[in-house]
């Protein structure tokens, strides 16, 4: 069963603080629902701490869950990008 | 009576250990009877830097009690100018590209994370509603980044923020102040060996964080001050206990200073971009 997370619900139009992207991605982890779409419509912000977060959570889950992003801007896409290609260039400095 | 009296100049650097000192000696004033006299009539200039560090003192002694009479500055543009930013207790109307300082605090077993999100958020939507839209990125990311170390490291109860954008000069100015434990103190609460203040600074700045084994962290502030000094060609400056860096014009350098801050300042300041800046190869 899939459900449908509206991040602007939580968050308004930016998301900015580590710990606050951490208490709605909890949230998700416990949610009994395999597929998770996050509606990243009117999300006009993210930071870097806030992706990077969101990456490691993404990794961990993805074996768990099915998630699928939809609606996300131009800005917000290049910051998961860019904080993705963080994320592999510390795993393989740390191997 | 304490006397203000800061040098009649853009530096920073010069005008931050000036503040500190005057810091000090309103402490000691306070600790004599309870009240203070600032003396402000002889003040020539006051960068924002210096507005944010005096202002958090004197809301700081205010709340514990403290009698505060200030006498203004004769000049009437410098006097003029300090109502504009809100000097000296804060909580002035936002106009347009101006955010004035704005001081916020934890109540016992309030959310630092929730109050940090509420103040920021209001000080996105004025950036988003009037600042050139080449900026807002830029200002977003530095702001934020700050917003989220205080939040997750200085375990704060006061928090003071800034964000001055001169149309006319082309320059923006932002600052966040707080009085949480301070970049040293978390290296030592988390045991990580550091020379002096002014050298965690710099390791900070490296990235070597308190979250030790965690991926991805430590960024914040070190692509922060790139983003300042290389994207935008600026300064940055950090304070923290007694250690003081700057990077301005090009150069970087840290000193120990003689006396602390309880708190940790960081500051910025650089010229709005002529065409949309793309901040990305500044935060990899």
């Amino acid at each position: 069963m899939q459900k449908v997370f509206f991040l602007a619900d939580s968050f308004g139009n930016q998301i900015i603080t580590r710990n606050s992207i951490k208490l709605f991605l909890d949230k998700l982890s416990s949610a009994s629902n395999k597929e998770i779409i996050l509606d990243f419509n009117d999300i006009f912000f993210i930071s870097r701490s806030c992706a990077d977060e969101y990456i490691k959570w993404k990794i961990i889950s993805s074996s768990k869950k099915n998630i699928i992003e939809i609606n996300m801007n131009n800005e917000v896409r290049m910051m998961f990008k860019l904080v993705s290609l963080q994320y592999k260039r510390n795993l393989s400095l740390s191997a | 009576m304490v006397k203000v009296i800061l040098s009649e100049s853009d530096d920073q650097k010069k005008q931050i250990e000036e503040c500190i000192k005057i810091i000090d000696e309103m402490s000691l004033e306070y600790s004599k009877d309870n009240k203070l006299v600032l003396d402000l009539s002889s003040l020539k200039w006051m960068l924002c830097c210096s507005a944010l560090l005096l202002s958090g003192k004197i809301v700081e002694l205010k709340n514990k009690g403290c009698k505060i009479s200030i006498i203004p500055p004769e000049k009437s543009d410098v006097s003029n100018y300090l109502t504009q930013l809100g000097f000296p207790l804060g909580g002035g109307k936002s106009k347009d590209t101006f955010i004035p300082i704005h001081h916020f605090f934890i109540k016992e077993g309030e959310d630092s994370t929730k109050l940090i999100e509420k103040e920021i958020g209001e000080i996105f939507k004025i950036i988003e509603k009037n600042f050139p839209s080449g900026l807002i990125n830029g200002v977003f990311y530095l702001v934020g980044e700050m917003a989220d170390n205080v939040d997750q490291h200085s375990k704060f109860t006061q928090g003071s923020v800034m964000v001055q954008f001169y149309n006319k000069k082309g320059h923006i100015d932002i600052a966040i102040l707080d009085n949480g434990i301070t970049i040293p103190g978390a290296y030592e609460k988390n045991n990580l060996e550091f020379r002096d203040d002014s050298q965690a600074l710099t390791k900070a700045l490296s990235g070597i964080s308190t979250k030790v084994g965690e991926l991805g962290r430590g960024k914040g502030l070190g692509t922060s001050k790139k983003l300042v000094t290389e994207g935008l060609k600026g300064d940055f400056y950090i304070l923290s206990r007694k250690g003081l860096y700057w990077a301005e014009n090009g150069k970087t350098g840290s000193k120990l200073l003689e006396k602390p801050l309880n708190g940790t300042l960081i500051c910025m300041r650089f010229k709005a971009p002529g065409k949309d800046l793309n901040i990305y190869p500044y935060i990899e």
